[in-house]
C-alpha cells in the first residue's frame, strides 16, 4: 500500500500522546522515530506487560505502519551507589 | 551520619507486584531512612498504590515520599496519599517530618513540585488566565515548601520534590521540555531556606548530579538516571566518616 496520508510529524505527536493517555500504558518517555512506513519505539518501561501493551496502542493510533518496539523492560541493579556528601 | 536510600518514578501498575520487595531485602542494612520522589503510580490509580503499598509493607525503616504527576493523572491523589499513609508511608506536600536515626535527626520537607522552566528563559505569571495559573501553582508550592523547610529541626535538613529544583540535572534531556520538567521557584525556594541536599526524579533522561546556585546538593533520583533500584546518600556525621 501507498504510505499512509498523515504528515509523519503530526503522527509522532499522535503516538505520543495516546502512550501518555492510553489506560494501557501511560508511558510520557517513549520516543518514536518514524522511517518510511517503520515506526521505531525507543526508551525504558516499567514491565513487560506495559512494553506489549505499547505495541497495541501503537497499531491502533498508527494502522498500516510496521511497529519495531525496541523499548526496554526497566531492570536496575539491587546493590546501591553510595555517596557521601561533604 | 545520617544514611538516606532514594530512587523515585516506580510508576507502579497493577501487574508490578513482585517487582520492587525482593530488591529491597537488605534496604534496613544499608540505609536509615527510605525516600521515594514521586510518580509512585503510572495512572494515580487507587490499586496501583495499594500494590505499591503491600510492596513497601513490612521494610523496617521509616519510608517518606512525595507525589508526581502520575500520581495526579486520575484525579484521585488524595486516595493514593490515603492508601500510602496507611501502610505507614509518609506523606509530604508542602509538610515536613523529622526522624531519628542512629546517625542523628534529620528533617525532610516535601512537594510535587511543578513547571515553568529556569531563571532566564522561563514562564511567566502573565497574560492568560491559564498561563497564570501555571505558574501561580509552581509559586504556591514553592512557597509552601519554604515554609515547611524553615520549620524543620534536626542535625541534617533534607528536601523531596518531583519536578526538578535546578536545571543541573535535567542535562540529556530535551531542552525545549525543560519548562516541563521543573522551576527555578523550586531552587529559590531551597536555597533561601538552606538544606544539606535536595532529591528529586521526574526527569528520566537526565542526570544524576547536580548543585543549586547557592551551593546545595542536588540528586536527580529517577530509575533510569540512578540505573539502581536506590541510591544511598550519606552527610551530616563526622567529615572522616563515610558510606
Ligand atoms: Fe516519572
Ligand atoms: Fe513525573
Amino acid at each position: 500500500m501507498d504510505a499512509p496520508a498523515e504528515p509523519k510529524h503530526y503522527l509522532v505527536g499522535h503516538i505520543r500522546e495516546a502512550l501518555a493517555q492510553d489506560a494501557r500504558v501511560n508511558e510520557l518517555t517513549i520516543q518514536v522515530t518514524i522511517a518510511g512506513e517503520k515506526i521505531f519505539l525507543t526508551g525504558n518501561v516499567a514491565t513487560a506487560e506495559r512494553r506489549d501493551a505499547i505495541t497495541e496502542v501503537v497499531g491502533e493510533v498508527a494502522p498500516g505502519y510496521n511497529v519495531h518496539n525496541e523499548t526496554t523492560v526497566q531492570a536496575y541493579e539491587a546493590a546501591p551507589d553510595a555517596e557521601t556528601l561533604s | 551520619m545520617i544514611r538516606l536510600a532514594a530512587s523515585a518514578d516506580v510508576h507502579f501498575g497493577t501487574e508490578s507486584a513482585g517487582t520492587l520487595r525482593p530488591q529491597l531485602t537488605d534496604l534496613p542494612e544499608r540505609a536509615d531512612v527510605y525516600v521515594l520522589c514521586g510518580d509512585l503510580t503510572r495512572s494515580g490509580d487507587a490499586n496501583e498504590a495499594s500494590i505499591l503499598a503491600e510492596e513497601l509493607a513490612g521494610i523496617e525503616i521509616p519510608i517518606v515520599a512525595v507525589l508526581g504527576n502520575h500520581d495526579y493523572h486520575s484525579g484521585q491523589e488524595d486516595v493514593v496519599r490515603k492508601v500510602m499513609e496507611e501502610s505507614g508511608v509518609t506523606v509530604l506536600e508542602g509538610e515536613a517530618t523529622t526522624i531519628t536515626t542512629a546517625g542523628g535527626r534529620v528533617g525532610i520537607a516535601g512537594t510535587k513540585g511543578f513547571g515553568g522552566g529556569f531563571a532566564g528563559a522561563c514562564a511567566t505569571e502573565f497574560g492568560e488566565g491559564e498561563m497564570k495559573s501555571f505558574i501561580g501553582h509552581t509559586k504556591m508550592l514553592s512557597a509552601k515548601l519554604e515554609d515547611a523547610i524553615n520549620s524543620l529541626n534536626g542535625d541534617a535538613r533534607v528536601v523531596l520534590t518531583h519536578y526538578a529544583p535546578v536545571k543541573g540535572t535535567l542535562v540529556g534531556e530535551k531542552l525545549e521540555i525543560y519548562p516541563f520538567l521543573g522551576s527555578y521557584l523550586l531552587g529559590e525556594a531551597v536555597d533561601r531556606a538552606g538544606a544539606d541536599l535536595v532529591l528529586h526524579g521526574h526527569a528520566h533522561a537526565g542526570t544524576e548530579k547536580g548543585v543549586t546556585p547557592g551551593g546545595i546538593h542536588v540528586r536527580n533520583v529517577a530509575l533510569p538516571v540512578i540505573k539502581h533500584v536506590y541510591n544511598v546518600y550519606c552527610f551530616g556525621g563526622d567529615a572522616l566518616d563515610s558510606c
